[in-house]
């Protein structure tokens, strides 16, 4: 699968991709703490010229914990579409484009091609959030105080990063299904905001992937919760894998 | 090395093959024509092993294509008429990802047999119609395939191009190769193919060889200029040869079609010489495909 992942490397650093990507998660890891302590209380100064600062500094309980809680709401909600749309494509414009006849034909195997999409942007994404994570950490750190453990913060960049993979595979999925790639990226963010919503309005976290978000959002990790959601994350991740490679099987290839 | 019996396919209600079978011999180059949406493309596309089919039988390479776990396994070489690349990777690298087993010394030797060596490191979006079809052919050979199978591989390209890739696909033919490819272009199939098959409407019309082919179904045509015009009387007075199938005129130009293909033309000659006229010119044209080609796609 090396020559499959060298692919998938050459493809996300020569197409801008992996740059677009980079710059949006750490634009918006430094942009949060700034937002909290420098623009947010400006705004509040200007619309209530009256109010003491100590009140609006109250109202707005700016700290790290609110700051990488805020990036995290960011990396869903703004974070989702960036990489929706930057992936959208990954498996979809592929089957569109006729550019897999190739590699089938000389023998690439179908596994290798759909896995290493997934390690791939998979493992970029997971250690994108991770990193990013660790910038607001940092960044929020200076400006207000340390005051979250380190620990918790890498367990929630790892829970963000499995999220992403969940993703992944929903992207790789509905490119094999639909062949198109806006319709990949919408039906992905479908997907993905119908998860949060219901999730939210059911109070079924613990048992969708929408959980992973939701717990490391709160920076508060019960265990056994987290299990569940994982462990039927993977099991869905699976399930699209497994559909994915046999829409692959059966499709048609070189079609005009 | 590739044997097709009674192959079906739909697309939704529209039958493109109807029962097609064909068979291609070791080492030989077979000609695909047809006109287009014959179904040339589909039926190579099932033989690469990259299409279903409902009914019939397709063997490569002694491998039935129905039981395939995967096209790669038929180990045949592929190129599509229009041959799509990333084109963001440079001709090594996407030769490398397309080998089976990588080695950059095979990857360079057959760039260099592309033609290709000025451009092993330049992005493919960078790259002619031309190049991108010798890296095509070069992304073909890279896994060592024993057949090839070739989709309209000159169609697109200026007489130079074509000519470089004819050439190619002889070399080829030279290495040991069994070669299947499909073309509009008439001249190109008469000029390296051993054996042709006819497709229209998803049905072979025929399969023969090129030499027979030719001898069978194209009359020998005459093309004879005289200084002067003839009369309709003196062309009259041809017409009642027992060899002539046919006479037209135009100007001081006779085109004389022969009943048969072994005939001497020297009674032909003896004949227009009693015109009296003084003859410019008096020349066999030579017997190809685009006459069959319209014949029996009408």
């Amino acid at each position: 699968m090396f020559k499959e992942l060298k692919k998938e490397w050459i493809f996300a650093s020569r197409s801008g991709r992996l740059f677009i990507l980079s710059m949006s998660f750490i634009f918006l890891a430094v942009l949060t703490p700034i937002m909290l302590k420098v623009l947010i209380p400006e705004i509040f100064r200007m619309q209530f010229p009256n109010l003491p600062i100590e009140e609006i500094n109250r109202m707005i309980n700016a700290s790290q914990l609110t700051a990488i809680q805020g990036f995290m709401s960011d990396l869903f909600e703004l974070g989702m579409i960036i990489v929706v749309f930057t992936l959208c494509s990954i498996m979809a414009q592929e089957i569109r484009d006729n550019t897999l006849v190739f590699p089938i034909v000389s023998g690439n195997k179908f596994v290798n091609i759909i896995g290493s999409k997934m390690i791939f942007f998979g493992g970029v994404l997971g250690l994108l959030v991770t990193i990013s994570i660790l910038i607001c950490y940092a960044y929020a750190g200076i400006l207000f105080e340390f005051e979250v453990a380190l620990q918790d913060v890498l367990y929630a960049g790892l829970l963000q990063g499995s999220y992403f993979l969940f993703i992944v595979s929903n992207l790789i999925m509905w490119g094999a299904l639909l062949k198109r790639t806006l319709p990949t990226g919408f039906v992905t963010l479908v997907v993905a905001y119908l998860l949060q919503a219901v999730g939210g309005l059911l109070d079924i976290h613990a048992y969708l992937p929408s959980g992973l978000i939701d717990f490391s959002s709160k920076l508060q990790f019960q265990s056994q919760n987290i299990i569940t959601s994982v462990s039927i994350t993977i099991f869905l991740i699976a399930i699209m894998l497994m559909i994915t490679h046999s829409a692959m099987k059966k499709m048609e290839y070189n079609i005009r | 090395m590739i044997e097709i019996k009674n192959l079906n396919k739909h697309f939704g209600q529209f039958h493109a093959l109807k029962g097609i079978s064909l068979r291609v011999k070791e080492n030989e180059i077979y000609g695909f024509i047809g006109h287009n949406g014959a179904g040339k493309s589909t039926t190579m596309n099932i033989m690469a092993g990259l299409s279903h089919f409902e009914e019939g039988s397709c063997i490569i390479n002694g491998q039935d294509v129905k039981e395939l776990a995967k096209p790669g396994d038929l180990n045949v070489g592929f190129l599509p008429e229009n041959p799509q690349f990333y084109p963001w990777m440079n001709a090594t690298e996407y030769l490398l990802y397309c080998s089976k087993n990588p080695d950059k010394q095979k990857v360079k030797e057959i760039i260099a047999w592309a033609g290709l060596e000025q451009h092993a490191s330049r992005k493919i979006k960078g790259f002619s119609r031309g190049m991108k079809q010798r890296l095509g052919l070069a992304v073909a050979l890279i896994n060592d395939p024993k057949l090839i199978i070739l989709d309209e591989p000159s169609s697109a390209l200026d007489p130079e191009g074509r000519s470089e890739v004819l050439r190619l696909m002889v070399e080829l033919k030279n290495m040991g190769k069994t070669i299947i490819f499909s073309s509009h272009i008439l001249s190109d199939i008469e000029r390296i193919c051993d054996r042709i098959g006819m497709i229209e409407n998803g049905e072979i019309i025929f399969e023969k060889s090129l030499v027979s082919l030719l001898n069978e179904n194209v009359k020998p045509i005459f093309d004879i200029e005289f200084k002067h015009m003839i009369s309709t009387l003196q062309i009259e007075r041809l017409m009642e040869h027992k060899d002539i199938l046919k006479v037209e005129a135009k100007d001081n130009m006779l085109t004389v079609q022969l009943k048969q293909n072994d005939l001497d033309p020297k009674s032909l000659l003896e004949s227009v010489l009693e015109f009296d006229v003084p003859i410019l010119g008096f020349n066999l044209r030579k017997n190809n495909l685009e006459s069959l080609f319209i014949k029996e796609g009408n």
